[in-house]
């Protein structure tokens, strides 16, 4: 390769890398934990799902929501949740302005989840067993928290306004630039990859240790990480990506884009103002159709004109991933003639929209191979997190000089003194925050951004605050198995849900959490008592004084 | 064992073998399409962690085979 090439390449790679470092550890972190979603609802309600059949219950919902409400002529989406044990509900105000009056429609901006509804229509999470409803910020848990943390969620809440979710385009920032850094980092690698394909020689020098960690776990998983990066992309700025081809191909109308791609779907149903005879089953309705759909699960239904002449009902479902790995359904019913209006079979009709967005999603979510996929995905997530740190040190060791000018060194230092900071206090703050939403009497969505956030806040600066990166490590080792080991003995205090007992009750969604922490804490401990004993010194120059040739080294251990 | 690691050729086929067998079986238990690409992912985690941890030395064969124990044990409790 060239020296201009090689040199395009590594400033791309360096540059892009050592922007979203931080930012991108955290989507790494957090998106790992996010595979365990469902385990860690059920970990935090005390709620096992495993093995459950969840009967559908949605004629005592609806039975409940007319005692408040009068139904006729309202239009009902259920977005159901992954495992079937639930669903978020949306009900808008009736068609029928004898029944309600709707109101004017405001200025659209992108929905937010758990957002303001008026009176006379209602968005909420409802959970299948209990038969119980709640408000989205109630029913919020670490779940939920970490999945949306991976695409800094959060951050859309901060007040900066420039006409988009300003996390998600962060987010969408950050995974674009992760696609450079990744694709001018294999080719920088590009000659060597075949003889450092396995190269891995921790007993080397420091920077040797770094730079075989990063290219080698980097090449190896690059597959993963480039799926990552380009779904990421896809999945969070899809609207950037999509916009051109609304404009050009759909008049600027991208509602009819996301139709055409199978996102939206568009049922307008003229109000008769006749009202519909007879009662309307929906348990028995939703029953026939899984039924006929065995290798697939129901994850949408619309309800269109409730109760009105017109009313149709619109299933949407998605074939289990054993079944057909790509696919989806769906089937349009007039209730009053039980005519099939229109169908398509989640397993036998796939096509191509259907082919790449399962491709993106199953490949995102590691969701086609049930919990040991979900494993290996998390493992490859944390080598991920590795290439990142490993990449932070090459940094600053490849920086730390004599012929580097003192203020940069300084610079180099305290950025990755920050950086290391914050990707390493994410282990003791997650798993703090996981004792902390078990042993407080009320936790919804603000206590867990207060207690993860400040935690966060408080153990960075103090991690900075060493300015010793080996004793952060050691800290943070420490700390981390300290916390890890606490994340069981607080389910087991608070609720009696120790581990045997989940063993016993078969609810290994629970033992699962409870197991993968204990498991952490030994790792964490391991290392700490391994890094105490073994590990070589790293040194790097002094920031107090300019160098005339080479000053004394600042010594310290890890 | 130890012939195989005199014998490269031999080292990689035997390799090679249990690598197709591994992703049939992952293709008989979660189809097609599913079973190849866990296949791939399962490759890239295995290569990851034996490079990583390989030349520390934690683990010789009886690790090894422990913690194989405990996954087949955990994977046939738990799912």
């Amino acid at each position: 390769m060239d020296h201009r090439k090689y040199n395009i390449y590594f400033h791309t790679h360096t540059i892009s890398g050592i922007i979203i470092a931080a930012v991108l550890y955290v989507i790494f972190f957090a998106g790992s934990f996010s595979f365990f979603k469902d385990d860690i609802a059920a970990w935090q309600k005390g709620r096992s799902e495993v093995g459950h059949r969840f009967d559908p219950p949605y004629n005592h919902l609806l039975d409940s929501l007319s005692q408040h409400y009068n139904l006729q002529g309202r239009n009902f989406n259920f977005y159901l949740l992954r495992q079937g044990q639930g669903s978020y509900v949306d009900m808008t105000a009736s068609q029928d302005t004898t029944v309600s009056k709707p109101k004017p429609k405001k200025e659209e901006g992108r929905r937010g989840r758990g957002r303001d509804k008026d009176d006379d229509s209602a968005y909420f999470r409802y959970h299948f067993a209990d038969k119980k409803a709640g408000d989205y910020s109630d029913s919020y848990d670490m779940a939920e928290f970490l999945y949306r943390l991976h695409f800094l969620a959060q951050l859309n809440q901060v007040g900066i306004n420039i006409g988009t979710p300003f996390g998600y385009l962060i987010a969408g920032i950050v995974a674009f630039l992760f696609l450079f850094a990744l694709i001018t980092g294999l080719l920088l690698h590009w000659d060597k990859i075949r003889s450092n394909f396995f190269l891995f020689r921790p007993m080397s020098k420091w920077k040797t240790v770094w730079t075989d960690m990063h290219t080698v776990l980097g090449v190896i998983g690059f597959p993963f990480q480039l799926v990552f990066a380009v779904t990421g992309v896809v999945l969070i700025v899809n609207y950037v990506l999509l916009t051109p081809f609304a404009s050009l191909l759909y008049n600027g109308d991208s509602d009819k884009l996301y139709e055409s791609l199978q996102y939206n779907k568009t049922i307008k149903v003229d109000y008769t103002y006749k009202p519909m005879e007879g009662t309307f089953d929906m348990d028995a309705f939703v029953s026939k159709w899984q039924n006929e759909w065995k290798d697939s699960q129901i994850s949408r239904i619309y309800i269109r004109n409730y109760m009105d002449e017109s009313m149709q009902v619109s299933l949407e479902a998605k074939p289990k991933p054993n079944a057909n790995f790509e696919g989806s359904g769906f089937a349009t019913v007039n209730i009053a003639s039980g005519k099939v209006l229109e169908q398509k079979s989640p397993t036998k009709d796939g096509n191509y929209i259907d082919g790449v967005k399962a491709l993106v999603y199953h490949l995102h979510f590691g969701d086609f191979g049930g919990k040991p996929l979900r494993i290996v995905f998390f493992l490859l997530g944390l080598m991920g997190c590795a290439v990142i740190i490993s990449g932070i040190m090459i940094w600053l060791v490849a920086r730390d000089k004599v012929a580097t000018e003192l203020r940069k060194r300084r610079f180099n230092f305290w950025a990755s003194n920050f950086f290391l900071a914050a990707c390493l206090s994410m282990l003791p703050v997650t798993s703090f925050t996981f004792i902390m939403v078990k042993m407080l009497d009320q936790v919804d969505q603000s206590v867990i951004y207060r207690t993860y956030f400040y935690s966060w806040l408080i153990l960075g600066v103090y991690l900075m605050v060493l300015r010793n990166l080996p004793r952060m490590n050691r800290h943070t080792l420490l700390l981390s198995a300290v916390l890890c080991l606490g994340v069981p003995i607080a389910n087991g205090i608070s609720t009696g849900l120790w581990i045997w007992n989940t063993w016993q009750q078969g609810a290994f969604d629970i033992l699962f959490i409870d197991a993968l922490f204990l498991v952490l804490a030994g790792s964490c401990a391991y290392a700490y008592t391994r890094v105490n004993a073994e590990a070589k010194t790293f040194k790097i120059l002094s920031l107090s004084k300019a160098p005339d040739k080479v000053l004394k080294a600042s010594v310290v251990r890890e | 064992m130890a012939y195989l690691a005199a014998n490269p050729l031999y080292n990689r086929l035997v390799a090679g073998a249990l690598f197709l067998i591994a992703t049939a079986l992952c293709v008989s238990l979660l189809g097609t399409g599913s079973g190849l690409f866990a296949a791939i992912v399962i490759l890239m985690t295995a290569g990851s962690v034996s490079v990583l941890f390989f030349p520390f030395r934690y683990f010789g064969s009886v690790g090894v085979e422990i913690l194989y124990l405990c996954a087949v044990t955990l994977e046939l409790v738990i799912n």
